[in-house]
């Protein structure tokens, strides 16, 4: 019996310091990650050149933004399998399922600020603000998550999923008072930017 | 020999602690905000996004995607930080001095996203929808970081220029001298 731990001693000993060596390498980061060799690497796009397509001027007011976060989902039938005539376990479903983030910009365009909707005499002014509008509703690649996907979504598919999120951020931003907060906003604005160009009675509605 | 036993069991737990730390995830404010921008130019613009996966050594055949699309970039003018300070008025001559322009919003709707070509290997499977979306991701990045230098930046102050003087003007001003703060 002693004789034979006696022989097994230096196995032992190696196997500790080797672990030891293994504990204080991977402690100091000096060990490579060996799990990365097996992970698949993130495909990089090309950089390639963005090209002008139009140029618009605009005159836009933006006064009050607003960010929300929908979730998305539909189903449909999932095209029938290979083996379907000899397993028949009625239809399948296929699911797709779309987290998106969103940002709404309202305010008014004063493009449609015509000479009708300004009157002035001395230092009395008075404007008629176009209505309020939603002017920007920006779901963007970033801000979507595909949470559920299940094979057989076509690209087509997946983007009316997307605009569907972002109609009804829309119909939320409308429905939880965007526009006439935006309203309110652009009338305070533009009574405050007349106030610094010198006008004493203001009346914007 | 229980010793060294229980030595050995001891090193293997210390060295199996998983040292993770927890990544903290980023919380975002959502809701209402108040904005003060006045946006002069808009920029439609399109971009082709190419990819080719074949960096990871274990899979066999690549796969070659194309995808377009079009988004739109607005800049215009901070009103904010606009001040008493910064108008001076003397009888019906008026300058006005504006915060330089800045990008306001890029937009690229789902909907002008389009799948053009898609290369696939006999041993490799498409790219998912979600593959697809982290493509268009890494487009976005690209097109904010190149935003400023396509010159809407310029458009914008021009046509602030341009539309402010035309409101001052049939306010009563005849003469309107913008100037904008340079950036530091």
């Amino acid at each position: 019996m002693t004789k034979k731990s006696f022989h097994l001693r230096p196995f032992v000993v190696i196997i500790i310091l080797l672990a030891i060596t293994f504990f204080v390498l991977r402690s100091l980061n000096m060990l490579p990650n060996i799990k990365g060799w097996f992970t698949s690497k993130n495909v990089k796009i090309d950089t390639t050149p963005v090209l002008i397509k139009e140029v618009k001027n605009i005159a836009q007011l933006l006064t009050m933004s607003s960010y929300d976060e929908v979730v998305v989902d539909t189903t449909k039938l999932a095209a029938p399998a290979i083996t379907a005539p000899i397993i028949t376990m009625g239809p399948k479903k296929t699911r797709l399922v779309i987290i998106a983030k969103g940002l709404l910009i309202a305010g008014v365009d004063l493009q449609e600020l015509d000479d009708k909707k300004i009157y002035m005499q001395g230092d009395s002014v008075s404007i008629a603000l176009p209505a309020a509008k939603i002017l920007d509703a920006i779901v963007n690649p970033s801000q979507f998550e595909i949470f559920i996907e299940d094979k057989g979504w076509q690209p087509e598919e997946v983007s009316q999923l997307k605009v569907s999120a972002r109609n009804r951020m829309v119909q939320r931003s409308i429905y939880t008072g965007l526009l006439t907060k935006a309203r309110e906003k652009a009338k305070l604005m533009m009574e405050s930017f007349l106030r610094t160009t010198g006008f004493k009675k203001i009346y914007v509605y | 020999m229980n010793k060294i036993l229980v030595s050995i069991l001891f090193c293997t737990l210390l060295i199996s602690c998983n040292t993770q730390t927890i990544s903290e995830q980023k919380k975002e404010i959502l809701g209402l905000r108040e904005m003060n921008a006045l946006a002069t130019a808009e920029y439609t613009i399109t971009k082709v996004v190419k990819a080719n996966d074949n960096q990871t050594w274990f899979k066999v055949g690549d796969r070659k995607i194309l995808l377009s699309c079009t988004g739109t970039i607005k800049a215009g003018i901070d009103l904010s930080q606009l001040t008493e300070n910064d108008v001076i008025i003397n009888k019906k001559e008026l300058s006005l001095q504006l915060q330089p322009a800045k990008i306001i919003s890029l937009s690229i709707p789902p909907e002008l996203i389009k799948l053009e070509f898609q290369q696939v290997g006999f041993w490799r499977d498409k790219f998912t929808n979600a593959e697809q979306n982290e493509l268009m991701a890494q487009a976005e990045t690209q097109i904010r970081q190149v935003a400023d230098s396509i010159g809407i930046l310029k458009t914008a102050q021009a046509n602030a220029t341009q539309f402010i003087s035309d409101f001052l003007n049939r306010l009563g001003y005849s003469t309107i001298n913008i100037n904008y703060i340079s950036k530091k």
